[in-house]
Parts: C-alpha cells; sequence; structure tokens
C-alpha cells in the first residue's frame, strides 16, 4: 500500500478535456491540465451550430435509438455501435446538464431548450445557444473546472506543450509526459498514474482548414511515434461551407442551412450576374433536387462532393472557381440575428457582404478528423457501454488514454454535425472514470518508480529541441508547411486517386527530407515559436503519411473517403479500421473488426 | 493602393528588456488581416530594410474571433488582430502594440492570466449539486437567455481591460477591470446563481471591485463583441447597494 | 490602507453620493445666493449678512459644507491617482469625460481651499469682512484672478454635470445605455446652466475695476449698483444681448 494518491493529467482542455477534469475532480482526484493555450481559447469554441440531443421537444417521435442509428448510418457503418448508442442514450442527460451548467442554450417560447435541424437526420435534435454553442458549452465547462481549481483539486498548467508520454518500459504502462514550457522553453517531465490526451484534430496537416492554429495533431502523432496505433487516419471530413481567407477558412456552420439556408449555383455556367439579379428560375439549387428528402442536410461528406460535382466536374461554380452560394436572403433578419448571429458576423467581418441581404459565396474545407488515436472500449451484453470499465478510451498503452476528436470511435466514416460536440463530452464522461478506476487498481504509483524513464525522456525531448534550435539550413519550416498543406489539399480531401497518393506519400517523404534542411529562424531561449513549431511540422508530417498511406490502401469509396476507381462502398473486403503503427519505415498498416452487432450495414441513401 | 503593407511592430525580447520598434514590408492581398501579414513575416522574416530578423512572436488561436488570444493594439486602438482587415485600415504604415496593461512576455505575446484569476475571484460559476443525470435545468424565458447570452460571449480577449483608464494587470488590487464584472454580472442573471449571488457580490464589492469603475466607458467601445458592460455595471451597482443597505439596516 | 472591503465600499458610495448630496446642493445653493450680487452690492451684502446671522451656523458649516467637501477631494485625490488616462489613443467622449471630472476635481481642491480663505477666513489675512461686495470688487480687479474664478466656477459646474451620470450608474438609477446617454447630457445641460449662472453672479461684483457687468434679466426689482462701481460704470451699462459674448470673453 502507498502513501500517495493516483495522480492524473489530462491534456488539453477543450471539451472533451475539461469534461474528463470535471469527472476525475468530482471523484475527489487532484488532476493535472496541459494546454497550449489558456483552456478557454481551446479550438472547441470555433463549434458553431449546436449538440444533438434526442430530447424529441418537437413531438416528432425522436429518440435516442433513432439519433443512435442515425449516426451509424451517417458514418457510414465504420463507427463503433455499443459507443454510439451509449452516446446517443447519454445524450439528452448531457445536455440537461450542460443547461444546469448555465449554457445559455436558446428556448423555446414555454421555456424548454430549443433544437433545430442538422444534418443527416429529420429531426429537430440540435440543442443550440445562437450560433456559438462550442464556445457556450467550454465556458460551461471551464467554469466548472475553475471551481475545482479555487477548491484545489485542479492545476493548470497553461501555456504547456505535450512532447510525448513517458513509458515505463517498451509498450507501457504510462506513467508520465514530458511538456515543454512554451515561455520559458523548459522541458520538464511529470509523474502521473495517468494520462489522458483531449488534444482535438489535426486541421494543420492540411495547411489551412476550418481549424484553430492550435489544431497541428502534434501531440497525437507525438504518442503514435511512441507506440499507440492511430485509426481510420484516412478518414477526414470535409465541411461544405467555408469563407474562404488567406490565413484559414473559417466555418459557416450547417446550422445555416438547419435554419433554412439553400444551396445553389446559376444555371447558366459563367453566368457573372450579381445573385441578387439572377430570378429564381434561373438558380440551381442541385441539393434540393438531387436529394428531395434530405435536399440541403444531407450529410457533409455528401454535401461536399456534390459541390465538388458542381463545380470540378461540371463547371458550374461562381465565376467558374469551387464556390456556391449559400442563400439566407429569403429569411426575415430578425429570425436571423437571433438564431445566427455569430456566424453571420463572422462572414460580413471578414468577407465584407451581408449575408442577410447578399447570398454567401461559400466554399467546401476540411474540418474535422473522424481517426485518431485508437482507444478501446468494454461492452454490456446488451449492447451498451461498461462505464466502470478501466478499457474505456484506453489505448493501447496502459494508462494513455484519450478523448474527443484525437480518438477515433464515434464517427466512422462520416461525422454527423453537432455530434462531434456530444462525442467529445460524452468521451470525457467515460475517459475520466475509467483513468481513475485504472489507477487505483495500480499496485505501484508513479510517484514511488525510479527517476529513470522519466530523466530519460526529458533528456530525449531537450537533444531534439537543442538539435532543432541548431538547425541552419535553407528551408523555412512555414513555407515547407504551406507546401505540405497544398499538397494534402490537392489529394487527399474530396475525391482520391490511387496513383496521386502515391505520389502523395512520395512527396511527403520528400518534405521530411526537407525538413531536415530547414533553417530555424529564431533561436532565442525565451517564448521562442519557432522551435514548437518546427517539431509540430516533423509531427504533421508523420501524420499526413498514416492518413495518405491509409487512403491509398483502402479500395473502396466510404463516407468521406471517395475514390473514383472504387466508387463502391465494400463491406466484404473493408468494412473494418485502418491501424497505423509507426515503425522507423514509415506507417505499418493492419485492419481490426468493427463492431456492428446492433445495427446491420444497409445501403446509405439520403433521396 | 500601395502593393505592399508596411508594419511598424514594437518588438521586446523578453518582459525586463527594452522594447523596440522593426519595421515590415509584406506584399498586399484582397482581404488580408493583421494574421496573415504576421504569418508572411513568420515565412520571410527580413525587415524592411532586409535584415534577417527573428520573427515576431504572437499569440493566435481561431483567428475567427471567439477565442480571445489575438489581442493587440493595433493603430493605437486595441482589438483583435484576425478581425482587423488592412483593407479596412487607413492607408499608411500600420502600428502593432503589445496591450499595455499586461505584463510582456515577448514581442506582442503578453501575459493575461490576471484576467483568469479574476474570473475566480468573482466566481463565475453555477455551483451545480453533481455532474449526474439530473433532469432539465431550470426554465427561462427566451427573453432572459437571449440577455445572458450576450454575456456569455465574452472570450477574455482583454481589450475592455487595456482600453479601461483605471485598469493595470500589475495593480491588481486596484480594480478587477471591466470583464470580469460583467461575468460575475452574467452568473448572477442564471437562475441557479441568482441563488450565490451574494456571493459573488461580496467579490463585486471588494477594494477591487465595482467602485474602481471611473465610467470612462472605453470597455463597451472597443469590445469586439458588443457586450453592454456599462449596462452590467450598472446593475451590478443596484444589486451591490441593495446589499450594502440591507447589510446594513437588516434585512 | 487598513480598510475592510466593505469600509472602502461604504467611503467609496459616501464620495459619489456625497458629491450630490449635500456638495451639489450646497452649490446650487451657493450659486444662487451670489447670484444676488447681479443686484449690486447692497442685497448680496444684506444676504451675506443673513447668512451669518443663521442659527447653528457653525455646525451647518463644519458638518454640512467642509467635512463632506474635505471628505469628497480627499478621496478623489486617490481616485485621480488610479487613472491612466489614455485620451490620445481612445478619443471616445466619455473618455473625455472620465479625464476632464478628474482634473476639474484636482482644480477644485486648491480653487476652493484658496477661495474658502479668502472669503470666509479674509479677516485672518485683515480684511473689512464687513463689506464683502467690495472686497470682491476689489479683488476682482485683478484679471488673473477673476479669470482664475471663472475657471472655478466653469470646473465646479462641469464637475458636478458630469458627475450626476457617474452617480445614476454608480447608484444604479440609469442601467440601459441610452439611459446613461440621456443622464450624460442631463448632466451637461445642468453644467451649462450652474456655470452661466456662476459666470453672472462673478460678472455682479463689476470685475476688471467695473469694466465687465451683470446680466440683468428676469429681476423684478432694480437695484443700485453700487457707489463705487457707478462712476466709472455709468455709461456701459450691457445691453441685454451683451451677456453671452461677456461671458465668452472670459471663458
Amino acid at each position: 500500500m502507498t502513501q500517495s494518491a493516483p495522480r492524473f493529467a489530462v491534456v488539453g482542455g477543450g471539451l472533451a478535456g475539461l469534461m474528463t477534469v470535471i469527472k476525475i475532480a468530482e471523484r475527489g482526484h487532484p488532476v493535472d491540465v496541459f494546454s497550449v493555450v489558456p483552456v478557454k481559447r481551446s479550438h472547441s469554441v470555433c463549434a458553431q451550430g449546436g449538440i444533438n440531443a434526442a430530447v424529441n421537444i418537437k413531438g416528432e417521435n425522436d429518440s435516442p435509438e433513432i439519433h443512435f442509428y442515425d449516426t451509424v448510418k451517417g458514418g457510414d457503418f465504420l463507427a463503433h455501435q455499443p459507443l454510439c448508442k451509449g452516446m446517443a442514450y447519454a445524450a439528452p442527460g448531457l445536455v440537461y446538464l450542460l443547461d444546469r451548467m448555465g449554457v445559455p442554450f436558446s428556448r423555446t417560447p414555454e421555456g424548454n431548450l430549443d433544437f433545430r435541424r442538422f444534418g443527416g437526420t429529420l429531426h429537430h435534435r440540435t440543442a443550440f445557444a445562437g450560433a456559438s454553442t462550442g464556445q457556450q458549452l467550454l465556458y460551461a465547462l471551464d467554469e466548472q473546472v475553475r471551481r475545482y481549481e479555487v477548491e484545489g483539486l485542479v492545476r493548470k498548467h497553461e501555456g504547456f506543450e505535450f512532447l510525448g508520454p513517458v513509458l515505463a518500459g517498451p509498450g507501457g504502462p504510462c506513467v508520465g509526459l514530458v511538456a515543454l514550457d512554451l515561455k520559458t522553453m523548459e522541458i520538464t517531465a511529470h509523474r502521473f498514474d495517468a494520462v489522458v490526451m483531449a488534444t482535438g484534430g489535426p486541421g494543420l496537416v492540411f495547411g489551412r482548414s476550418t481549424n484553430s492554429m492550435i489544431n497541428t495533431g502534434s501531440a497525437a502523432s507525438s504518442c503514435y511515434q511512441a507506440g499507440v496505433k492511430y485509426a481510420n487516419g484516412e478518414f477526414i471530413q470535409i465541411h461544405p461551407t467555408a469563407i474562404p481567407g488567406e490565413d484559414k477558412l473559417r466555418l459557416m456552420s450547417e446550422s445555416a442551412r438547419g435554419e433554412g439556408g439553400r444551396v445553389w449555383v446559376p444555371r447558366k455556367k459563367g453566368d457573372t450576374r450579381d445573385p441578387r439579379e439572377i430570378p429564381e428560375e434561373e438558380r440551381w439549387y442541385f441539393l434540393e433536387e438531387k436529394y428531395p428528402r434530405f435536399g440541403n442536410l444531407v450529410p457533409r461528406d455528401i454535401g461536399a462532393r456534390e459541390i465538388y460535382d458542381v463545380c470540378v466536374n461540371k463547371g458550374m461554380g461562381i465565376g467558374g472557381q469551387m464556390m456556391v452560394y449559400l442563400d439566407l436572403t429569403h429569411k426575415p433578419r430578425e429570425f436571423l440575428d437571433h438564431r445566427l448571429g455569430a456566424i453571420l458576423e463572422i462572414y460580413e467581418k471578414f468577407a465584407g457582404d451581408d449575408p442577410r441581404t447578399v447570398p454567401m459565396k461559400i466554399f467546401p474545407a476540411v474540418h474535422y478528423s473522424m481517426g485518431g488515436l485508437w482507444v478501446d472500449y468494454e461492452r454490456t451484453a446488451d449492447g451498451f457501454i461498461d462505464g466502470d470499465s478501466p478499457k474505456n478510451h484506453m489505448t493501447n498503452i496502459p494508462g494513455l488514454y484519450a478523448a474527443g476528436e484525437c480518438e477515433y470511435q464515434y464517427h466512422g466514416a462520416n461525422r454527423l454535425g453537432a455530434n462531434a460536440l456530444l462525442s467529445c463530452i460524452y468521451s470525457g464522461t467515460l475517459a475520466g472514470p475509467a483513468a481513475v478506476n485504472y489507477a487505483s487498481g495500480l499496485e505501484r504509483l508513479a510517484n514511488d518508480l525510479a527517476e529513470g524513464p522519466y530523466e530519460r525522456e526529458r533528456l530525449r525531448w531537450e537533444r531534439r529541441f537543442d538539435e532543432i534550435r541548431r538547425m541552419d539550413g535553407p528551408e523555412n519550416a512555414h513555407k515547407l508547411h504551406r507546401e505540405l498543406g497544398e499538397l494534402m489539399i490537392e489529394n487527399m480531401t474530396i475525391v482520391r486517386h490511387n496513383d496521386a497518393l502515391r505520389r502523395t506519400d512520395a512527396r511527403l517523404q520528400e518534405l521530411m527530407e526537407r525538413w531536415h534542411r530547414i533553417g530555424a529562424a529564431d533561436t532565442a531561449g525565451w517564448t521562442n515559436q519557432e522551435l514548437p513549431f518546427i517539431n509540430q511540422l516533423w509531427n504533421m508530417l508523420e501524420l499526413a503519411r498514416v492518413m495518405t498511406l491509409g487512403a491509398l490502401a483502402r479500395d473502396e469509396s466510404r463516407g468521406a473517403h471517395y475514390k473514383p476507381e472504387f466508387p463502391e462502398r465494400n463491406d466484404e473486403e473493408w468494412l473494418k479500421t485502418t491501424i497505423a503503427e509507426w515503425t522507423p519505415d514509415g506507417p505499418k498498416l493492419s485492419y481490426e473488426e468493427v463492431d456492428t452487432s446492433l445495427v446491420k450495414p444497409v445501403a446509405r441513401k439520403y433521396d | 493602393m500601395s502593393q505592399e503593407v508596411h508594419l511598424r511592430i514594437r518588438r521586446q525580447d523578453a518582459p525586463d528588456s527594452q522594447p523596440y520598434w522593426q519595421d515590415f514590408r509584406v506584399p498586399r492581398k484582397k482581404g488580408m488581416n493583421i494574421i496573415s501579414c504576421l504569418q508572411e513575416i513568420a515565412r520571410n522574416p527580413v525587415d524592411a530594410a532586409g535584415r534577417k530578423v527573428s520573427p515576431p512572436v504572437w499569440d493566435c488561436s481561431c483567428l475567427e474571433e471567439v477565442c480571445g488570444a489575438c489581442t493587440m493594439v493595433i493603430n493605437g486602438t486595441p482589438r483583435q488582430s484576425c478581425s482587423t482587415l488592412v483593407d479596412n485600415l487607413p492607408e499608411g504604415t500600420i502600428t502593432l502594440e503589445p496591450v499595455a496593461k499586461f505584463p510582456v512576455v515577448r514581442d506582442l505575446v503578453v501575459d493575461r492570466s490576471a484576467m483568469f484569476r479574476a474570473l475566480r475571484d468573482v466566481r463565475a460559476w453555477l455551483p451545480i449539486d453533481g455532474t449526474h443525470d439530473l433532469g432539465p435545468g431550470p426554465r427561462r424565458a427566451p427573453g432572459d437567455v437571449d440577455e445572458a447570452y450576450v454575456f456569455s460571449r465574452c472570450m477574455t480577449c482583454g481589450c475592455c481591460m487595456e482600453a479601461c483608464p483605471n485598469y493595470d494587470a500589475n495593480d491588481y488590487e486596484q480594480f478587477i477591470g471591466p470583464a470580469p464584472l460583467a461575468q460575475a454580472y452574467y452568473f448572477s442573471k442564471h437562475p441557479t446563481g441568482a441563488m450565490n449571488q451574494d456571493e459573488r457580490l461580496e467579490a463585486v464589492m471588494g477594494a477591487n471591485g465595482i467602485t474602481g469603475c471611473g465610467n470612462a466607458q472605453n470597455c463597451v467601445e472597443v469590445c469586439p463583441k458588443e457586450i453592454p458592460l456599462t449596462e452590467a455595471f450598472a446593475r451590478l451597482n443596484r444589486q451591490a447597494n441593495r446589499k450594502w443597505l440591507a447589510d446594513i439596516l437588516g434585512r | 490602507m487598513g480598510l475592510t472591503d466593505r469600509q472602502w465600499f461604504t467611503l467609496r458610495r459616501l464620495h459619489s453620493l456625497s458629491g450630490i448630496l449635500p456638495i451639489g446642493v450646497f452649490l446650487a445653493n451657493h450659486f444662487f445666493i451670489n447670484s444676488f450680487a447681479v443686484g449690486g452690492q447692497e442685497p448680496f451684502n444684506e444676504k451675506v449678512h443673513f447668512l451669518r446671522s443663521l442659527p447653528y451656523l457653525v455646525l451647518i458649516e463644519t458638518f454640512g459644507i467642509f467635512v463632506p467637501i474635505a471628505f469628497h477631494a480627499l478621496l478623489g485625490v486617490l481616485i485621480y491617482r488610479e487613472a491612466r488616462f489614455n485620451n490620445r489613443r481612445l478619443s471616445y467622449a466619455h473618455n473625455y469625460m472620465f479625464t476632464l471630472q478628474r482634473i476639474s476635481g484636482v482644480v477644485l481642491v486648491f480653487f476652493i481651499t484658496y477661495h474658502v480663505l479668502f472669503t470666509r477666513f479674509a479677516h485672518w489675512f485683515g480684511h473689512d469682512t464687513s463689506d464683502m461686495y467690495t472686497l470682491l470688487h476689489e479683488k476682482f480687479a485683478n484679471p488673473w484672478l477673476f479669470a482664475i474664478y471663472v475657471v472655478g466656477v466653469c470646473a465646479a459646474s462641469f464637475h458636478l454635470g458630469n458627475g450626476l451620470f457617474g452617480f445614476s450608474i454608480h447608484w444604479g438609477l440609469a442601467t440601459s445605455r441610452a439611459g446613461q446617454r440621456r443622464v450624460a447630457r442631463l448632466g451637461m445641460v445642468v453644467a451649462l446652466v450652474f456655470a452661466l449662472v456662476g459666470i453672472n453672479a462673478l460678472l455682479g461684483f463689476g470685475p476688471l475695476g467695473g469694466r465687465l457687468g451683470p446680466v440683468r434679466i428676469f429681476n423684478l426689482e432694480e437695484h443700485a449698483p453700487p457707489q463705487a462701481a457707478v462712476a466709472r460704470h455709468a455709461e456701459s451699462v450691457p445691453a441685454p444681448d451683451a451677456p453671452a459674448a461677456a461671458t465668452e470673453d472670459n471663458r
């Protein structure tokens, strides 16, 4: 029996991370949070539309079972069904919890939570707080964490970058982590009995995306390089509607369509008229035409593909570009301000037009990674999740957990809108207790371990950063990053061709070689942003290969992964999870079965 | 219109070192914001005189004005550098400075931890009973929620703190600042939060609390989210005075 | 300072209150009574004697006027020291008001000290206080001294008028932005009225050796101008439309 109590670390302060923190602290355990930014600035704030929960407030006979089915079908049957089921059934309770935490959810006239429509379902199932739901949810969790911080249970390490896990031996268990203080540039090793990764998506692998600048995927990639399996890397969600920008592609929420927004292009190719002057009969509402049932609210993979088809294959994009109109001008201004104010402001500020009077010009952009760190779960006989199992959300390295966008389980081949906030929070409610249950079963706590592995890892990372600091080649890390992004956007987004993917992987390896010829533009020993970025860039390159090779291998079309050479879903050969394991020679791929015991895969149709 | 954007950036290598100005030129692009200028400098870290320099360090994350990270003083006004479009600024040199009320870490990066500390001080949360399923929260009138929602959009960016002539993070004991006060008001607006309004008011009535507000009202002018801060302060004052009198005279 | 949070809050609230009650009320009374100077030597001196004959005068003067003003001034100086003016960068109307409020406050500390010594305690300096009108008339022959008084009157008027705006927020009376704007405008009207009345009262003493005189409007009874002033002043009784110009000249 040891004297000390188990210690927990959560890496990442977004929805998944903070929910994990709350769940651990609520059980009375101290927990340390590591985050590159103050947790209140995490990327979850960018989520706009809402969070799904089948509360059936509109009397549409909605139920968690239908939500579960929609999620599995939306993910083209690659999601793990017991988890989806657990999530769908937990959703109403979680939304109520958030409500109790004070999230200013929009209300019905009777004072109940209001719900709106989102893609991939026919029900009003999405609770929302104006059009800044993610921000509101994150703040609610941040506030609860602050409460525990005041009580002394939570310690925040904001402005710290996770560099890698500390493993007691090859294959685990994980007994701590190494972190870089982004202010002082000091590298330190920390002892923990369980570490939960909640580090979000890898959008920056694609250069410009709808993701925040902190979403490099670097932490997840570092875990992958330390031996954690990476699953379904090839499944990258392209959001059909984003606003082009020089620095990033800003999201135009699906809620714009959920509230009645219509997507169209001029029927006449190359029509240069002002959209307001194009009469109704000369507009082609191609989504409504092709999908009469779901219309503009088809799932994102389908929406993005249709826009690609209209713009690239048919050449009918606005001005010949990959761009279509998203039209809200038929809705009353007051309604729009109330329901969508935040996102319309963003469009107005960055694009310069008032979307209440002029149709928005939007185009598809990289948005979300369905894939991520491989994690486990424990199901019960009736197809639910055993909430007490320490296996839930544990990676293949004992003691190392993952929750939120950085893991892979909930969304299969395509995520439905407004399911991300839900899966982040739900996964936190599983990962936290799982970590606690794991640590309380440990015979020896991290505090009692020898200094060896900690010192070894710390020194390894110090050496790594010394090497980076000394890099004086001709390449600029940011320019390389831009090339990486352009390469990935061209070949790894809506449409994928095997020959292009092979070329992409070759180019990636070339970029990795050129990475060694980078010159560190800043060698200062204080708040140096170049050194971590060069390190992140390497990690992005590693992940890019996982994604690309996963896509190259998967000769079928499923969800967000579409190959014109193999346009159909092929359940016989490919209803399985792609697993990538790091080797010095590149990712080694293998495959694993998906639990589809609850809903038999059927053809995925939305028309 | 000039083909180049001319930026003057106030730099500082470390908290205790002397600040200095550095000039940069970047190619002008349509619709570019301050962030894309800084990104361009990072890709090509050369100053206007052609000297190789270390790229300026700055804070940013979401680039769509919800995370609050990228606050700077741009041409004298505190604002988000992501939503500041070059085309909307007057022709001529653009000056970028770190916000002055918080300690500079390096270049344009400042330490705004005082703002988060203040959120702890004003007890900006609802004391829920637990995260287990207890059913929905209290019903709320749509109008009440709409009013509250505006305050919930505060992203702790610090523009109001920078603009406030009575605020200085280096002198925290003097005034806690506009943003945290508005949050105290926000939480007491919630039916659950109203139950422990007194605890929050205790902080609001502290020596560095609401009495530190001098009604310059710059906060509300510079708030990127147009949060009606000064209305919150008047209402907070009303609540505080009521408590003050009640505590003196007995309830 | 050794004060508890609540004591400090109380002091700040009393500070806000004391500006209106009793100081604002006193100022209104003071300007009005002194406006008898518009009528000339006799009515003015009559009022002075009347005031001097008030029962409990010393108590009223001490606790109704001196203590509140001294308290308001002392705390005001502390408040002044909190401010870091930033008008050059943030040139919003209320920000100027904020600065002016503090500067006028400091001006008033000096002015009122001088004014009290020079009038209420003039006998300490060997002056004959039985004819205050003549004393002031003679003093105001000095254009600098007269100018100082005009500045003092204007500072007091502005400080009170703008103080109404702060008062309305500190006491949670004006909560909406529009409401606060209305109070601010009302405050400026009050300031203007006080300044005009105050300056006219000063003019009543025939400053600059009688080259300037007051505007006499709405007076039911004409009083004779003071003996001393009559001779030099006979031809130039100002026309009803002259006052504006006269006021303007002296600002």
